[in-house]
């Protein structure tokens, strides 16, 4: 049936996004530098922390006010390894 | 699907692979590429602006000029992928950049999640599209002997390590198994 075989590629495929988003996420909270994070301005700070936990680049970088390139030189001085 | 010859290549691709020292290669596996007007404005520091002059001057790396027209489908794309939950939000210049493709037949080269995971639910939607990210450039030129290293394992930490840019394991694992890189 391609009906019932493209559904379980499909939650196959949810599944397994939601498996690396999740693991991106746990990258991102080990190896972030909380003491540097701490030390941004608030606006910055709170765009660092939604990247961290969401890994919505855009929409963290938007909410930051930097412009992309200021806001990925910051996560990697944060040591947010963008993914 | 064939590799088109053809690449265009969005802001979050040019930021991160331009400070990879073996970052030419890309020229092994593209004959030539595009970087849309927008695209180019969002790119302001040394390292990727310097690499994008000299493909320029090398004749490699062509700007795509805006147009009111491609920038108005690029919108109408932004809507109809939001329409799905499931795919992360899209920005203009990503979208724009797959509007180019699907117009001249190239490939993507985009780190944007949005854009990567509608191809994986729906590549036709995006055709004649090819959309890759980083790491299956990596595997590809792994693949075809392009870029040595010891193991596909130890070119990825190379370039997580000099990029700063970071790979999900298992989408690491998932890709050298589709290319037999195991």
């Amino acid at each position: 049936m391609p009906g019932s075989s493209g559904s379980s590629r499909l939650r196959r495929l949810l599944e397994e996004w939601r498996a690396v988003d999740e693991e991106l996420r746990e990258l991102r909270r080990r190896n972030a530098d909380w003491e540097y994070i701490r030390s941004l301005p608030p606006r910055v700070r709170r765009a660092v922390e939604a990247y961290v936990e969401k890994g919505d680049l855009r929409s963290a970088q938007r909410a930051s006010g930097l412009v992309l390139e200021e806001f990925v030189e910051v996560l990697r001085r944060a040591r947010v390894w963008t993914g | 699907m064939s590799l088109p010859p053809v690449c265009v290549m969005d802001a979050c691709f040019i930021i991160d692979w331009t400070r990879w020292g073996r970052r030419d290669l890309l020229w092994r596996v593209f004959s030539t590429g595009f970087v849309p007007e927008p695209v180019l404005r969002e790119v302001v520091t040394p390292t990727p602006l310097r690499a994008l002059r000299e493909w320029m001057v090398a004749g490699l790396l062509t700007v795509y000029p805006s147009s009111r027209e491609a920038e108005d489908e690029a919108i109408r794309l932004i809507l109809e992928m939001r329409r799905d939950p499931r795919i992360p939000r899209i920005d203009p210049p990503e979208a724009l950049c797959v509007v180019v493709a699907r117009r001249i037949g190239a490939a993507v080269l985009t780190e944007n999640r949005g854009i990567l995971r509608a191809y994986q639910l729906a590549p036709e939607s995006l055709a004649p599209a090819v959309v890759w990210n980083s790491l299956r450039l990596l595997a590809h030129l792994y693949a075809t002997g392009l870029a040595e290293a010891g193991s596909f394992a130890e070119l990825v930490r190379e370039y997580e390590d000099e990029v700063k840019h970071a790979f999900s394991r298992r989408e690491v694992d998932a890709v050298a198994r589709e290319l037999g890189l195991e």
